[in-house]
């Protein structure tokens, strides 16, 4: 049996059935909590972002008309500007270009394993790229949205999507390359060992 | 970004913006960029410093939301109208109900209909002249007839 498509899911949680509502959370909560954790470094701040999301969504099923625009993107946009919220309620950013360096991780991130400790190295060096930068890589990069639809979530062109794509990346790399926990694999793909 | 032919150069822009994998160039110039690239050897190392970055950017993990933040997320939904018990009984049997519920009526209607037919169960039998004399008597709203009309 094919999936139902977001909108006939709209329909249904308008109606009150549950077992829509249910089929809602498990297609968008992971999608909804990786872009939180990712745009806030935090597993509890993503999941308190993620259930605001869905209230939204709640409240937007009786609403919605098909055809105005994708369900995916909203819900996307909604989730990013939750995170942008909360991004300008906390701290200040970083300027663009400003020397990025690594925090350590978290004490006990020792007794992780290396691959969970590259994660976490990961996260921190995330979290130093402008927000802006970091909102387009999580959207085509790990969210895997194409370049229009970023661009319409960024609310700028599809070029400036790309620039700012190509700084974060630029940041990215000057940031994990001068980590020593990234030392073997950069050295893996000089010699070509790499995929 | 359509419309215009690809050249070294937009090769190198796909490169910083989306990474070494094609894969994950746009669409409407993936084919072209690719072709290219794989006839520019000279980029060779410029490509594989972006997927020595692609490959960075796979070791963030994201574990998958728990059972209990699903159960909260849907339990936070503000109630509508309560749903009839038989509706919800047919959604769950039939997910995608809204196209079968008229046909699903309309099929056990005309089922119904040749069981009447066929089975006879309210045909008057043709020898029952008691039920004969009855309808007669019925037809003509006259109960002094019934008494004696084959008289």
């Amino acid at each position: 049996m094919t999936e139902p498509s977001d909108e006939a899911l709209l329909r249904r949680i308008a109606e009150g059935e549950e077992r829509a509502a249910r089929l809602m959370a498990v297609r968008y909560l992971p999608r909804i909590v990786a872009l939180g954790e990712r745009m806030l470094g935090s597993r509890a701040e993503a999941e308190d972002v993620a259930q605001e999301a869905f209230m939204r969504i709640w409240k937007m099923a009786a609403e919605w008309q098909p055809g105005k625009a994708r369900f995916s993107t909203w819900v996307h946009k909604v989730a990013a500007n939750l995170c942008i919220d909360r991004l300008r309620r906390k701290r200040p950013q970083p300027l663009d270009g400003e020397a990025l360096n690594i925090a350590d991780p978290a004490p006990d991130a020792e007794a992780q394993t290396a691959g969970a400790q590259q994660s976490a190295r990961l996260s921190a060096a995330l979290q130093k790229l402008p927000e802006r930068q970091r909102l387009a890589i999580v959207l085509v990069h790990y969210q895997e949205l194409g370049n229009v639809e970023a661009a319409g979530i960024l609310g700028t062109s599809v070029e400036a999507v790309e620039s700012l794509l190509a700084r974060a990346r630029r940041g990215l790399r000057k940031i994990l390359l001068e980590d020593e926990a990234f030392e073997s694999l950069h050295s893996h793909a000089a010699s070509g060992e790499m995929r | 970004m359509t419309g215009s032919a690809v050249n070294e150069a937009r090769v190198k822009t796909l490169i910083d913006a989306y990474g070494a994998d094609p894969a994950r160039w746009p669409l409407e110039e993936r084919a072209e960029a690719a072709a290219l690239l794989a006839r520019l050897p000279e980029l060779d190392a410029y490509r594989n410093e972006a997927l020595l970055l692609d490959t960075l950017l796979e070791t963030h993990e994201v574990s998958l939301p728990d059972a209990a933040l699903i159960e909260r997320v849907v339990a936070a939904r503000p109630r509508g109208p309560r749903e009839n018990p038989l509706r919800a009984l047919i959604k769950f049997l039939m997910p995608d109900e809204a196209a079968w519920l008229p046909a699903g009526a309309l099929a056990a209607s005309m089922a119904f209909g040749i069981y009447v037919g066929m089975s006879g169960a309210f045909m008057p039998a043709a020898s029952d002249t008691e039920t004969q004399a009855a309808l007669m008597s019925l037809a003509l709203a006259d109960t002094a007839v019934e008494d004696n009309w084959n008289e």
